[in-house]
């Protein structure tokens, strides 16, 4: 869902890098994942290839679900290179469970 | 007893049915047919393929041990018949799979261009992966191609091409780019867009035939009588529904495969999904066709569920909404959104098309505007905002297409948006915000 927080985060992608601060990277480890808006999602894989952690951003995508790896650094680097634009950062839901996933290969 | 579900084509239809049925029926039998060698990858993701963006092993969602986790038995081979009496489908190599339910899910081709010398070497097409693998090894030799057509795949073709440096003159027959979905200003922000990326834009050319010598293009010729040297020319003119199979079997077509709501077609074993499915819609009488990936993996969502017994359960088409990029811009459009043209250089519908974007309805009116890093166009109901085109910085089309989809009762803010000079951003975050602030 469209949130003001989305929103903000969602405005630091509009200037030269993801995040106007530390700072804000750090806030955002801290509090939010990267969501996904799956209706938008064709399954390119481009932002999977560009995960440093080798996670599996688009089978997230698929299950409609965020990318709850313990491993995401929250790096940015899938909602920076998604040529739709349908990742986004979100809050996390107080206490959501945080679990580790194998990739599946 | 195991019930067998034979599903024809490996698209996201087919991919999405599969697991729906595999959600219900743990034991069932599903077999999956794919004429294509490369099996199940991402379509939509050729272009950043030919963009040189992504890898082709990028490209393919699954992997052998996910159809073995799902219990999906993939047969690389083309379906040649149906024979709904024997509920058989007969393979090219001679093999017949007998099904309990079959799904057709086969996708669209591209229409071929009709002037003299389409046969020749050099005249290629972006239907699949063996099309981008074609392009980009003609690319690498190419000098200068030519691309005709319209809609999202010609823009496609001629990045991809742009990508590897070879010269590009793009034909439009008439005076705009995509006149069938976008705006005036919206067609010029493109064609802008790809003259600044090194892309020859003709106006009102008409290809009018092919020239080469060894059966290879040297040259395309249009109407006009002027002549481009070229090694290659690619065409996007449109696509047509694989539906020859169906139409074969006896199965009620139109230009699809004719399916009810359940997305079930004149043989209540057979159902069909994806870009081939026409569905019929009995309360409004209309026939849509989408060649959209998410609403290709919906119709397969609910075609499997049907198929696998589920309490039935109707397609509902909902909002009809592409993201795509076009000449370096982010461009979404949703809902109805007319562009008002008669798009010339289209045959019936493209890749990443809905013919839903096309209708506008009486009484809507429309409002467009500049704001900021985006260019907006609403089409805006008494009450209600019915599509949106949203070009550049994509913050607003979220927003939108929870209004579009949802059919929100906008109240004011639709009379609001449409005041001269209205500031249509701030009017819809806040109008959001707000709405979001009390749903909370």
């Amino acid at each position: 869902m469209f949130s003001r927080f989305a929103g903000e985060c969602w405005g630091y992608l509009n200037g030269m890098t993801l995040f106007a601060s530390d700072r804000a990277r750090h806030t955002t480890l801290a509090t939010a994942w990267v969501m996904p808006e799956p209706s938008r999602c064709v399954q390119c894989g481009v932002c999977s290839f560009h995960c440093p952690m080798e996670i599996d951003v688009r089978r997230h995508v698929w299950r409609g679900e965020p990318v709850k790896d313990a491993r995401c650094l929250t790096c940015g680097e899938c909602v920076k290179r998604c040529p739709r634009g349908l990742l986004r950062f979100e809050p996390i839901p107080f206490a959501a469970p945080v679990l580790p996933q194998r990739r599946v290969r | 007893m195991v019930t067998r579900h034979v599903l024809i084509g490996s698209g996201p239809a087919s991919i999405a049915a599969a697991e729906a049925i595999r959600g219900i029926d743990a034991d069932a039998e599903i077999r999956m047919i794919g004429a294509e060698r490369a099996g199940y990858y991402s379509r939509p993701g050729l272009a950043y393929l030919l963009a040189k963006e992504v890898p082709e092993s990028a490209l393919f969602p699954f992997t052998r041990r996910d159809f073995d986790l799902l219990g999906v038995e993939q047969i690389h081979d083309r379906a040649v018949l149906i024979d709904p009496g024997k509920h058989a489908v007969r393979l090219g190599g001679g093999e017949a799979l007998v099904y309990d339910r079959l799904l057709i899910a086969t996708g669209s081709a591209a229409i071929p261009v009709n002037v003299p010398g389409a046969e020749m070497d050099g005249v290629v097409k972006l239907d699949d992966m063996d099309d981008a693998r074609d392009l980009i090894r003609r690319s690498r030799a190419a000098r200068t191609a030519v691309v005709v057509g319209g809609g999202i795949t010609a823009l496609e073709i001629v990045e991809g091409l742009r990508a590897h440096r070879v010269d590009v003159h793009y034909f439009i027959r008439k005076d705009r780019y995509w006149s069938s979905v976008f705006s005036e200003s919206e067609s010029r922000i493109v064609e802008e867009g790809l003259r600044s990326r090194g892309v020859t834009v003709h106006y009102f050319s008409e290809l009018a035939r092919i020239l080469g010598r060894d059966g290879r293009v040297e040259s395309v010729e249009t109407a006009a009588g002027e002549r481009i040297p070229c090694e290659m020319l690619a065409v996007a003119i449109g696509v047509l529904p694989r539906a020859e199979l169906a139409r074969e079997a006896g199965l009620a077509c139109g230009r699809g495969v004719l399916v009810d709501t359940h997305l079930r077609s004149s043989d209540p074993d057979i159902f069909a999904a994806g870009d081939v499915a026409e569905v019929s819609d009995a309360a409004t009488e209309r026939r849509t066709i989408e060649v959209l990936w998410n609403s290709a993996a919906a119709k397969g969502r609910v075609a499997g569920h049907n198929m696998a017994g589920g309490p039935a359960r109707a397609y509902e088409a909902g909002v009809p909404l592409n993201v795509t990029r076009l000449a370096g811009f982010r461009i979404t459009v949703m809902g109805t959104v007319g562009g008002g043209g008669e798009d010339a250089d289209m045959k019936g519908i493209a890749r990443g098309d809905s013919e839903t974007w096309r209708r506008r309805d009486a009484g809507t009116t429309v409002v467009e505007a500049q704001q900021g890093e985006a260019h907006v166009r609403l089409a805006l109901g008494p009450r209600s905002i019915e599509g949106a085109v949203v070009m550049g910085d994509q913050s607003l089309s979220f927003p939108l297409q929870e209004i579009i989809a949802a059919h929100v009762d906008v109240g004011p803010l639709a009379d609001e948006l449409r005041a001269p000079s209205a500031h249509l951003g701030e009017l819809i975050e806040a109008f959001w915000r707000d709405r979001t602030a009390h749903h909370a």
